[in-house]
């Protein structure tokens, strides 16, 4: 498969690691790195890191330390088994949802653009959803309220930051407004994961 | 990664213990420490460039 070439910035992808993202988030992470090899690699050193913070003195403030958080209790090991999923669902989302991509249930939104909000857990904050573009068709412009992850499932999209394939990750915070193109060609599906509900703009 | 986790100042010590070993989310981390979110970010960011480069003396 083509490389991927965008990923979780590392302040994000540490916070995957002590399991401090909030679930939808936890979810997009887990798929991005279930597909990216560089990923699981930084995963391991940043495991490295909590391991060793676990035997390390105190920080300044005197506090005592407690274990870090399984992240496998979030959604499912970094396994690497999306890589070979080509025509299914990464392995973090098969398992968790029982969805096949062919048979996402799409409700549409406007010409082009369809969704498919994923159910979260009793209390969870923020949102999950897939967005399948055309070939050619646009999101609106518009901003968001936190921070949000995107994973590239199928076919490819493009915004002012770049080109997204599949399997890369868009990882972007509430300064950034975009409006996602789908590729020509094929479209696209996304899996977004985002802290709070997305702004129209214009 | 001990030593270089010790090399840290303790500013950016702190975030990566808040982080990794109390569980804090970085917006918790911000309130906790009253700092802006961008600079816990950074903070972290920062802590994780340096023993990421003493893991890579080690590999």
């Amino acid at each position: 498969m083509t490389a991927i070439r965008h990923h979780p910035d590392s302040v994000t992808l540490m916070s995957f690691a002590a399991g401090t993202l909030s679930e939808p988030l936890s979810a997009a992470c887990s798929v991005h790195v279930s597909m990216c090899a560089q990923c699981r690699g930084e995963l391991r050193d940043m495991e490295l890191v909590g391991a060793a913070l676990l035997g390390s003195a105190p920080m300044s403030g005197g506090r005592v330390a407690v274990p870090v958080k399984p992240r496998e209790a979030q959604l499912g090991a970094h396994t690497g088994d999306g890589v070979g999923n080509r025509d299914g669902l990464p392995g973090p989302l098969a398992r968790n949802y029982g969805l096949a991509l062919d048979q996402i249930p799409w409700k549409r939104l406007a010409p082009g653009v369809w969704q498919h909000r994923l159910e979260l857990s009793p209390g969870a904050q923020g949102e999950l959803y897939f967005i399948k573009l055309a070939p050619g068709f646009r999101l609106p412009l518009h901003g968001h309220t936190g921070a949000e992850l995107t994973v590239v499932l199928t076919g490819a999209f493009t915004d002012a930051s770049g080109e997204f394939r599949r399997g890369d990750m868009q990882d972007i915070d509430n300064s950034i407004e975009h409006q996602p193109l789908g590729d020509r060609e094929e479209g696209c599906i996304r899996l977004v994961a985002a802290e709070g509900p997305y702004l129209l703009k214009g | 990664v001990q030593a270089a986790l010790s090399a840290l100042p303790d500013d950016q010590r702190d975030v990566v213990m808040l982080a990794f070993v109390e569980g804090l989310a970085h917006h918790a981390i911000a309130e906790r420490l009253s700092l802006p979110l961008g600079t816990v970010k950074s903070r972290l960011r920062l802590a994780y460039q340096k023993v990421r480069a003493a893991l890579e003396d080690l590999k």
